[in-house]
């Protein structure tokens, strides 16, 4: 009987091996994913291969890099790709990403050849608990420039003259390229942790197998010879350097009180548990509430409300494999929830504040059409009055030109930014234009009518305030920081003026105190 | 002992590969419908993007609010989203798959499938209880003309996607929307449109084509079902047709143009056609090649074809005045033909391609034109 049941589940075993792929091309990539989860994707790169081989027009040197770059690390050895995502916990998702080359082919000299390390026990778990984005491998720097070397020079152009003359560049400056390159061979880590600026902390170590980069730093830093640390001035930051024996970090610190490590947040713990913690490199990204909380304190309340962030987090680790390029993740979204989340972001971080702005705009160019109304009801009581425009200021000179008819659409008085009601044809308080043409109103008689104010906005757009002058053109002038008392724009206003701005000012200020 | 254990092992083995019971059921039952031996499959569990999807009314209130827009108008707009995406009923889509395979030199097989489960409706578009399967290839071939360039033969039921809309739009709280809709239906009936009935009456057999391999037989025609003449009488009340030919009725051409558009009132069906002269003297029937027509079902609810012949491209490549845009993307074109067929399953509506090129190749070349388009 349990013969049975077992060649019955061998059966099943075997069934779910032909539906994994028991005829290539997919056999090999489709085994290192997961099937039935949320998403599986596997594809043969033959297309690609075709693309490359294709002659494309490459009129910009930076796409000319960027083809030379891919050609140099190998893309075109992948022979198919797999990627998956499945839900493995509740709020625990793993993804699973191969890149196939062929056991042959990674033999060859390529960027999978050179991340192809024994995996080890991998050292994320004592990163600082308020570790943000972190990421570490194992690079021969020495070869990957001789890859990258070997295909820049292959062609006659000018990036093969820039390789040529780069180790006579560096050598000048008394930096040996090669045994440079070697030195900085080995485990390199990047981390940023920190929820706000007073808490940030940027590490890069950088191996130093031979000293070779210490000596090189401790010579354009100007130190001495066995110094330990030192500052390296990059706008006005205070980036450490210290030296450590075959390591060099760089970065800044502040002073963190911050003691718990990664280890200790259960997310992390999860995901150890699910993809372990071995590997040849890891990335790790993680959004802490407090973290979020910082960047809404940059958003404008509406932003913030309209976006929608969760704490996330997600570690990745590259896998030793003999035949490919195998990476694991485990994170706390889905892929789905990942681009969405994304799509909102973005949304929220750029149409939003571009709408804002248009809707600003518009109500500005709302606000100068109103003027320029304005202009025009006052060119024709000055046709009507001896070239004078309404002697009083404020709401009183307005109410002449409702009053006598020269202005009848109430809706001129009013600003979009505010609602304002008025009871019948009469102005309130809450009129949104000062006038001050009662100051000048002889402004036939006056020196240059367009240089003189007779109207302008109250503070309803931020830094923006619209001005009417005596000529009739209106324009915005912009209040920086912010528009927040119409006495700012006297200033901006008498600055115009070459001649006795002082008077200018002073009758200004009476007005506005009246 | 031991084969207790080592059942036990083959248990945990056969666990591990799948999370959950309920996912690894809809991956197989999706996937038994297409390739695994081909150059790609593709794979997508739909539950969590509809879980998402449907909080698109709730976000788009929170955006408009953000803008200061009225609460009226937020309120009203997420409750119209929440009424129509109920209404469509896309997340009867539990999970979709794609394979390519290529069978020879210039024979690509594509498959295709949205999995339902049993008895599951997308109004408007399919119902799995229903047999739907009703076309049958060499017929509808017969249908088209023989240099037919793009044509498509479906069934589409806009009238009960309407009912659909109506039974949601009739379980709602919000007064507002209701209001809305039953203004503008009230506003149409004035004009002698009755929607209900129009809708009703385009349930059914749908096609459309596009023909000829110079301008000069260039044509266009779209036929829609009008099972009860209720749209015949709204077209020829607005566009009446002459006492000697009650059987069709101009449209008024586009200035400097030729062609004299037409709609034919061809009994429980309306042919819109852009030049009627053309469209009436056609050559039939369009053809596959017989390695195609092997490759696909017999009968299917809809059939679709697409011909891109040597004559077409020289045509294209001799008209003057094109923008470098145009001529490079003629330069990228090539002869090819692709037929897709849909076939109504119980649990699932699967479609088989059949192309004389690889997809990927496609994508591959567009994407370089596009690239180059855009310099």
């Amino acid at each position: 009987m349990n013969k049975k049941i077992l060649s019955l589940f061998a059966a099943g075993s075997t069934a779910v091996a032909a539906v994994a792929g028991n005829v290539t091309p997919f056999k090999a990539p489709l085994g290192k994913v997961d099937q039935g989860g949320e998403f599986l994707s596997v594809t043969t790169t033959n297309h690609l291969k075709q693309l490359a081989a294709t002659p494309v027009t490459m009129q910009n040197i930076g796409e000319v890099i960027v083809a030379r770059l891919q050609k140099a690390l190998g893309s075109t050895l992948v022979k198919a790709q797999a990627a998956s995502s499945i839900e493995v916990a509740p709020g625990c998702w793993v993804f699973k990403h191969y890149q196939y080359i062929g056991k042959q082919d990674m033999q060859l000299p390529s960027i999978f050849n050179l991340l192809n390390t024994p995996d080890v026990e991998l050292d994320f778990a004592a990163l600082p608990a308020d570790t943000v984005f972190a990421v570490s491998g194992n690079l021969n720097m020495a070869e990957l420039y001789k890859l990258i070397e070997t295909e820049f020079t292959s062609q006659e152009d000018m990036l093969k003259m820039f390789f040529q003359q780069l180790p006579a560049i560096t050598g000048q400056r008394g930096i040996a390229l090669d045994p440079l390159l070697k030195s900085i061979s080995g485990k390199w880590k990047i981390v940023i942790a920190g929820s706000s600026f007073m808490d940030l902390m940027v590490n890069v170590d950088i191996p130093d197998k031979d000293g070779v980069l210490a000596s090189v730093l401790r010579k354009e830093l100007k130190l001495q010879p066995d110094a330990k640390d030192g500052i390296i001035p990059l706008l006005m930051l205070p980036v450490k350097v210290a030296f450590a024996n075959q390591k060099v970090t760089v970065g800044i610190s502040a002073n963190r009180k911050n003691k718990a490590v990664l280890a200790q947040n259960p997310d992390f713990a999860n995901y150890i548990s699910r993809i372990g913690n071995t590997g040849t490199g890891y990335a790790l990204i993680n959004i802490t509430p407090e973290l979020i909380a910082t960047v809404k304190a940059f958003l404008s309340p509406q932003q913030a409300s309209a976006l929608e962030f969760a704490p996330f987090s997600a570690l990745g680790l590259l896998k030793n494999d003999d035949a490919g390029l195998y990476s694991v993740s485990a994170a706390n979204a889905s892929g789905t929830k990942m681009t969405f989340t994304a799509a909102t972001a973005v949304l929220g971080g750029m149409v939003l504040p571009a709408l804002q702005q248009a809707r600003d705009r518009a109500k500005v160019n709302v606000c100068m059409s109103n003027l320029k109304w304005l202009g025009t009801g006052l060119a024709f009581f000055a046709q009507d009055n001896n070239g004078r425009i309404p002697d009083k200021n404020g709401i009183a000179g307005l109410q002449m030109l409702i009053d006598k008819e020269y202005l009848t659409d109430m809706n001129i008085f009013k600003c979009q930014s505010k609602p304002i009601r008025y009871l019948g044809k009469q102005l309130t308080a809450d009129c949104p234009y000062i006038y001050i043409g009662g100051a000048f109103s002889d402004v036939a008689e006056r020196g240059n009518p367009k240089l003189l104010p007779v109207a302008f906005e109250k503070p309803n757009h931020k830094q923006q305030c619209p001005v009417l002058f005596a000529d009739g053109h209106v324009e915005v002038l912009s209040i920086k920081p912010a528009y927040t008392n119409p006495n700012q724009v006297i200033g901006v206003l008498t600055k115009r003026i070459k001649t006795n701005p002082e008077r200018l000012d002073k009758m200004l200020r009476a007005i506005m105190e009246n | 002992m031991k084969k207790l254990s080592a059942l036990i092992f083959s248990l945990c083995c056969t666990a591990a590969v799948f999370a959950a019971p309920d996912a690894a059921q809809i991956y197989r039952n999706t996937t038994r419908y297409v390739d695994f031996d081909g150059n790609t499959l593709m794979y997508y569990n739909t539950a969590e993007f509809f879980s998402l999807f449907n909080t698109l009314p709730n976000r788009i209130g929170k955006i408009m609010t953000a803008m200061d827009a009225d609460a009226k108008l937020v309120s009203t707009v997420s409750s119209a989203m929440e009424i129509i995406l109920k209404s469509c009923n896309l997340s009867a889509i539990k999970a979709t798959a794609h394979s390519q395979k290529q069978c020879a030199k210039t024979l690509y097989l594509s498959k295709s499938v949205a999995y339902t489960g049993k008895n599951g409706v997308v109004p408007g578009c399919f119902d799995t209880s229903k047999n739907l399967n009703t076309y049958n290839l060499n017929a509808v071939l017969a249908e088209f003309p023989v240099d037919t360039i793009a044509a498509l033969k479906f069934q589409y039921f806009p009238g009960e996607l309407n009912a659909s809309f109506e039974k949601n739009l009739g379980s709602s709280n919000n007064a507002d929307v209701k209001n809305f809709f039953a203004q503008t239906r009230a506003k149409a009936q004035k004009n002698g449109i009755a929607i209900d009935k129009l809708l009703a009456s385009a349930n059914g057999n749908w096609s459309m084509y596009v023909a000829g391999n110079s301008l000069e037989t260039f044509r266009i025609a779209i036929t829609i079902p009008d099972n009860d003449g209720s749209i015949t009488a709204v077209l020829k009340k607005h566009l009446p047709p002459s006492p000697e030919t009650p059987d069709r009725s101009f449209i008024p051409p586009l200035p400097d143009s030729k062609m004299k558009p037409a709609i034919l009132y061809l009994g429980k069906q309306l042919m819109l056609v852009n030049d009627f002269e053309r469209c009436t003297k056609i050559e039939r029937p369009f053809s596959i090649p017989p390695e195609f027509a092997r490759m696909l079902p017999a009968n299917a609810a809809s059939f679709s074809f697409l011909k891109i012949s040597p004559e077409l491209i020289a045509a294209l490549r001799q008209m003057k005045d094109l923008p470098p845009q145009a001529k490079l993307l003629l330069d990228a074109l090539y002869p090819c033909l692709a037929v897709d067929a849909a076939v109504v399953e119980s649990d699932a509506v699967r479609s088989i391609g059949v192309a004389d090129f690889s997809f990927n190749d496609l994508a591959m070349t567009l994407l370089s034109t596009l690239k180059n388009i855009k310099r």
